[in-house]
């Protein structure tokens, strides 16, 4: 289980995050949903050890190190001079059958130099990068944005396929139904803390909510 | 995008020819070689993404990186070396002090890439004042291997962050 226990961060006078708990079973994913500035991606960047906090996090029972996620960015930087076939080269994996059935999916213009690809394109080419490194969790920040139709239905097999591999996927998205549609649990950030988590019942609850 | 890697193929192609004939003359060799060191410490200035360094740092440590590079950076100018050997063999001696120096600069450069790797910055900004203080350090020799295994260190726990020990 991944635990995170009162997390506080702060940036300049500011506090970020303020007691933030949370606890995610394996083979769980959970949405995280709160407005911009919320902290959603200081809360990622916390739990990729990549900003100073006070509190723990703990991935069964022992602390939480950096290598245990695979974190995928709202951003996808990669070397400009490679194309997306040569970037996929680099990732030797036992995984690598599944991912080239993912890469097929996604209709990639491999023989293109990244730095022509669409943000969409470079997310999920992002994605089956991170996918052949295998960790245990993944963190999802924004996926969607900027992925066309069929890439959101393969982002959905994608994230079911992590869970039935019994990971832990924490996903946030500013389109709720996005969500609705992958998620267990949605975890409501606010004043920098959980505010409350909805499990899949409630989550109509969600439609009429206000910030 | 393919006739502007052509073009850079070429030009790599043209300045490497330059630095082997700049053994004709103990000035241009060492002149070629700080250019042909600018040069190179661009093409080390754009990080990887995180997935890349860790996938690779996975399979190699950073001293077989650190050989990999070497080796193959040795392997282009071993024409100059020779070529300097030949044409001025009372002075082969020097050829010591420039390998010393092009190899020292060189893994400056690319220790200092990792030690200052973030995955989330672009480029490990190399600008002028690292390039004298590198030049300056790599051409007095000792105060270079000394940042080289202070580099050397630090590049290995920031690699560590990431890919685990």
């Amino acid at each position: 289980m991944l635990e995170i226990n009162n997390i506080q961060v702060h940036f300049k006078n500011q506090k970020v995050l303020n007691g933030l708990s949370l606890s995610v079973e394996e083979g769980s994913i959970v949405g995280l949903l709160g407005k911009n500035g919320a902290g959603k991606t200081t809360l990622f960047e916390t739990l990729y050890q990549s900003v100073p906090f006070s509190g723990t996090i703990t991935w069964k029972n022992e602390r939480l190190k950096r290598e245990m996620i695979s974190y995928l960015e709202t951003e996808n930087y990669f070397y400009p001079y490679m194309t997306g076939e040569e970037y996929l080269a680099y990732f030797t994996s036992k995984k690598e059958n599944e991912a080239t059935d993912i890469i097929e999916k996604f209709n990639l213009p491999l023989k293109k130099y990244v730095q022509y690809y669409s943000s969409g394109m470079k997310k999920k080419l992002a994605l089956a990068g991170m996918l052949m490194l295998d960790k245990p969790i993944a963190i999802l920040d924004e996926p969607f944005n900027g992925v066309d139709f069929e890439g959101v239905h393969i982002l959905y097999d994608i994230i079911r396929q992590l869970k039935s591999e019994n990971k832990v996927v924490i996903v946030s998205s500013h389109i709720i139904e996005t969500l609705f549609h992958t998620c267990d649990k949605i975890a409501l950030l606010q004043d920098g803390k959980i505010e409350k988590i909805y499990n899949k019942e409630e989550f109509s609850q969600l439609n009429t909510l206000k910030f | 995008m393919e006739k502007l890697s052509e073009k850079n193929t070429w030009l790599a192609t043209l300045g490497l020819v330059i630095i082997w004939c700049s053994a004709y003359h103990l000035v241009t060799f060492i002149l070629a070689a700080v250019l042909a060191l600018d040069y190179l410490s661009h093409i080390y200035e754009l990080n990887e993404n995180k997935e890349m360094l860790e996938m690779y740092f996975r399979k190699y440590t950073l001293k077989q990186k650190l050989r990999r590079n070497s080796l193959f950076v040795n392997a282009l100018l071993l024409p100059a070396y020779g070529l300097f050997i030949i044409l001025h063999p009372a002075e082969s001696l020097y050829i010591l002090y420039y390998f010393a120096f092009m190899n020292l600069y060189f893994l400056l450069i690319l220790t200092r890439k990792y030690r200052q790797y973030h995955y989330k910055e672009k480029s490990n900004y190399f600008n002028l004042g690292v390039f004298i203080e590198y030049t300056i350090c790599s051409l007095a020799i000792i105060p270079a291997v000394f940042i080289l295994k202070k580099n050397i260190r630090e590049a290995s726990q920031n690699i560590r962050t990431y890919v685990g020990d």
